[in-house]
């Protein structure tokens, strides 16, 4: 520290004088102080605040371990099944110096090297963990609460190159000794000649298998990360063998793995970051077993991105894939796959990449001879905008749903894009030559490229309004603004989509002959060529309109259920000491005025579409009825032609839990409808045996009219409660009601339970 | 942040409840024994002093007599042009649960906020807290989204919040200028 340049001093005194200044509650800090820093600040010997602190009295010995080599071949087994704990307890979102780096075989790798087996498990374990880590940052989709990837400066280098090629050297010597101990078996010779130590026959099985599984893991996770369909279908290959070893591991685990020797839980302590430490508790046997098992399964999903060929495959693709409750790693490794950043140089593009020829095809256009230069930036900024979303859709569930809303800009400027493109003459007359039958809708200037813009952007508004439901933001008093939105976004994908086949271009259509430029021809040739995407591009479009349709039906009546649950007093009004309706929907909605299309819809059209105020209870209920009626008589007929023309399963199901949803409901609300006419009529006859009817009565019998059927669009007022346990007595006592989500992740049903029972 | 966890006993009743602003470091010890006891998630003392130094008026405490059973601290700032009030901590201790006291001092709170002119209110609350939700909920919060493992023992929080109506000094504002800038440009 010293230099000719500087010369130190002590300050302790001056630093003395100012603290005495301070008065108790002062704080001496920069103009930056802020929450963060406050809320980082930690009280140094506070076992709440400090994840230094040693909490338990740790003697130097707790770093002695017993080496290897002289584990029991139990004891061995209960290290191995430790470790798997500790790494699953990882991917589950724990840290690494919690977890893997506890093990003292691992941190003293020299401890473990006397024995074979464990000795190559270490060594696999630590590779793995390198081959996730990459994965994991190189996929670029995991934050904190994902995955943590923070090692503290652990003395283990994550960064070591080689850790692959010597852990798979170790796992082959360990796999030669095993197998040589089978033999011996067999030849009925003592166990432990190979190896080096002693290995009980009963466990010769369950080592080999975790060997096996450990090499399968680490070979999958390494090519996974490769580009080619090659790659992934070896990935595929070892996630299959990994898979039927772990069968193997499950049967064979050892009964107590948490008294495993060789761990330290506060081994790292001292190097944790100064923030409050959370605890970590392994996974069981069980759950560790159970953990990689879905690992296996959800990376296996991700292995079929290489048979999607088209986007619309591809968006149907991501769809389901990001439905599935994947951790971390599996959605690391198909953003990797989809997003293209490891196609090496001169490598052809996967069919499965969202670039140029992916959404040419989608728009039928030529991949390699755009109409003009305003198309051709259309088409870039269409690949930014959809390799965003492909990204979006591979975080986790409540991710996804804030970055949809973050990104509307980036649709309405691509929107932007695509009007500049529809609207350039060159682009007109390239339609208007390869067969487009383009119909201009008024004075709108929408094209067939801003109307693709808005099918699109439509589809990602509503993956972010019924992600809420999914994530349990929403009250059932919200419902009926919610369903009402979700009717138009529908609406608007109906149409567009219908729009869109309409005015392409029939399949296998021939330009004139022109015999002035050769630049006709080989545009025609590369439509002959994108003709092959034809009969599936239409059949998407066809299948989207109508699944789309079909969801407004179920969406129209769902919305008119909240209504009638409102006026029958069945859910409360929304308390609002503070604001009102108009507020919620504006935090609900608002951000959709960023856009130009989809168009966003206000308040006052909400509140004048579903004004209810000359309904009854009886009559919103009985249209509710009615809506999931044709809803029915729709999905059935379907799922009559799914079943004619043999669609992918996952639309059949979709359309199944869409019709039991509407059956359950008409059902339920033509209970409800029932007991309120019942009511009706019992309060009539009482008014009348009490002194007739007075001039109300007038009034009633106005009110009986059907709600406005959607002018703008159709709805009415909602009702109010919680999603869960919201049963509030009706007017009418006799039923109790609650929204249940069993069947489909978006759609309720409603659960009807008679007061009485539910007093009980 | 956010609510404890306790159910309510509503072992007390009948009570005269004061209600008064925080009064300055003499009220600390209040504020940080509720606090420590009741939420799991711990604070140093310089989160308290955060908020307590800074905002003194969003800081309501409830009394029994001379006995501190209830707390809110809160903080009203600047967040990407719009001014957010934030829930930091509420706190009733379990006897004096029931008594809508909670409610009593979420809501000294908001109004202290709206009248420096708060265009939101926002806080966390454990997705598990159903008292602290059905509390947010009769005050018109709305679950704004969900926070993957937002608190150290590994469970989600819902960000809640509650959107002001625009005052009207202030729509007026706004339509003044819009009509300026109307005759402006033309």
């Amino acid at each position: 520290m010293e230099s000719e340049d500087c010369a130190w001093l002590d300050i302790e005194a001056l630093i003395q004088d100012a603290a005495e200044e301070l008065q108790e509650g002062e704080l001496l800090h920069d103009e930056h102080f802020s929450l963060y820093e406050a809320m980082s600040a930690v009280e140094i010997g506070d076992p709440k605040l400090d994840a230094g602190m040693c909490t338990t009295s740790e003697s130097s010995s707790i770093r002695e371990v017993v080496p290897a080599a002289s584990l029991s071949s139990s004891d061995a087994l209960a290290v191995a099944d430790r470790l798997f704990a500790a790494e699953a307890t990882w991917h589950q979102g724990s840290n690494l110096a919690q977890t893997v780096l506890t093990c003292l075989y691992i941190l003293q790798p020299g401890s473990s090297e006397g024995h074979v087996v464990l000795y190559a498990m270490c060594k696999a374990t630590h590779a793995t963990c390198i081959a996730v880590r990459d994965l994991v940052l190189a996929g670029n989709v995991c934050e904190d609460e994902d995955f943590v990837l923070h090692t503290f400066g652990m003395q283990v280098d994550l960064g070591l190159r080689d850790a692959d090629v010597s852990a798979l050297a170790a796992l082959s010597l360990a796999e030669e000794a095993l197998e040589a101990l089978q033999q011996q078996a067999k030849g009925k010779s003592s166990a432990g000649v190979a190896t080096g130590q002693a290995i009980l026959q009963e466990h010769v099985a369950g080592f080999l298998a975790r060997v096996r599984f450990r090499r399968a893991l680490l070979k999958g996770l390494q090519r996974i990360q490769k580009s080619t369909k090659q790659d992934q279908d070896f990935a595929r290959k070892q996630f299959v063998a990994a898979l039927q070893e772990l069968e193997n591991m499950r049967a064979s685990s050892h009964p107590r793995p948490e008294d495993a020797v060789g761990f330290s839980p506060d081994v790292n302590r001292r190097l944790m970051a100064p923030v409050p430490p959370r605890n970590v508790t392994f996974l069981t046997s069980q759950q560790t077993w159970d953990h990689y098992a879905k690992l296996l399964q959800h990376l296996l999903l991700v292995g079929d991105v290489v048979k999607v060929s088209s986007y619309e495959e591809l968006k149907a693709f991501l769809t389901d894939f990001s439905r599935q409750p994947c951790s971390g790693i599996p959605r690391s490794a198909l953003h990797l796959a989809i997003s293209g950043k490891v196609t090496r140089p001169g490598e052809p593009l996967g069919p499965w990449l969202p670039r140029k020829p992916m959404l040419c095809a989608a728009m039928r256009m030529p991949s390699t001879a755009l109409p003009c230069a305003d198309a051709s930036l259309f088409i870039d900024q269409a690949c930014l905008a959809v390799a965003g979303w492909c990204q979006d859709m591979c975080l986790n569930r409540a991710r996804q749903r804030r970055r949809h809303r973050r990104t509307v800009e980036d649709w309405a400027h691509l929107w932007d894009h695509a009007a500049n493109a529809d609207a350039s003459p060159e682009f007109q007359a390239w339609m208007a030559e390869h067969g487009w039958q383009w119909q201009m809708k008024g004075s709108d200037p929408q094209g067939p490229c801003g109307c693709w813009v808005e099918k699109e952007c439509a589809s990602m508004l509503l993956q972010h309004l019924q992600l809420g439901f999914e994530l349990d933001v929403y009250a059932p008093e919200e419902y009926c603004m919610l369903f009402w939105y979700c009717d138009f976004l529908h609406g608007v994908i109906e149409v567009n989509a219908q729009d869109l086949l309409k005015a392409m271009p029939p399949l296998g259509f021939k330009p004139p002959q022109n015999p002035t430029g050769k630049a006709v021809k080989k545009k025609a040739e590369v439509c002959k060529k994108n003709a092959s995407k034809g009969p599936s591009l239409e059949h998407a479009l066809r299948t989207e309109a109508q699944t789309a349709g079909v969801e407004r039906l179920v969406c129209q009546a769902q919305m008119r259920l909240a209504a009638g649950l409102l006026a029958s007093g069945q859910l409360p009004p929304y308390p609002a000491p503070f604001n009102s309706e108009a507020q919620r929907f504006e935090q609900r909605f608002g951000f959709m005025h960023r856009l130009h299309r989809p168009e966003p819809l206000a308040f006052d059209q909400y509140a004048r579409s579903v004004d209810i105020s000359t309904c009854t209870a009886e009559s919103i209920l009985l249209s509710a009825t009615e809506g999931f009626c044709e809803a029915r008589r729709v999905l059935t007929m379907l799922l009559r032609l799914a079943g004619e023309d043999n669609r992918p399963e996952h639309r059949s199901d979709h359309l199944q839990a869409l019709l039991r949803i509407s059956s359950q409901n008409m059902v339920a609300v033509k209970v409800l409808h029932d007991a309120e006419k019942a009511q009706k009529t019992a309060t009539d006859a009482t008014a009348e045996s009490a002194g007739g009817i007075d001039g109300s009565s007038e009034k009633d019998a106005d009110r009986e009219s059907q709600p406005k059927d959607e002018p703008e669009r159709s709805g009415q007022k909602a009702g109010s409660g919680e999603r869960a346990n919201q049963g509030k007595e009706a007017a009418g006592p006799e039923w109790t009601v609650q929204y249940d989500f069993a069947h489909h992740p978006h759609y309720p049903v409603l659960r009807l339970k008679h007061a009485a029972l539910s007093k009980k | 942040m956010g609510l404890g966890g306790r159910k309510s006993s509503g072992i007390k009743s009948d009570i005269n409840v004061v209600y008064r602003q925080y009064g300055g470091e003499q009220d600390m010890h209040y504020v940080m024994e509720l606090v420590d006891n009741e939420l799991s998630e711990p604070y140093s003392i310089f989160t308290y002093r955060y908020f307590l130094h800074n905002w003194p008026k969003l800081c309501w405490l409830a009394f029994d007599s001379t006995h501190c059973f209830g707390v809110v601290v809160c903080k009203a700032d600047d967040h990407r042009g719009v001014q957010r009030g934030y829930i930091a901590m509420l706190v009733v201790e379990h006897e004096y649960r029931g008594l809508g006291v909670g409610t009593m001092l979420v809501k000294r709170a908001i109004e202290e906020m709206i009248a420096a002119d708060a265009d939101e209110v926002v806080l966390e609350a454990e997705v598990t807290n159903s008292g602290a939700l059905a509390l947010y909920r009769n005050l018109g919060f709305l679950r704004d989204k969900r926070l993957i493992r937002y608190y150290l023992n590994g469970a989600d929080a819902f960000r809640l919040k509650l959107l002001l109506p625009v005052p009207e000094h202030r729509r007026m504002e706004h339509d003044a200028v819009a009509q300026m800038a109307a005759l402006s440009a033309a």
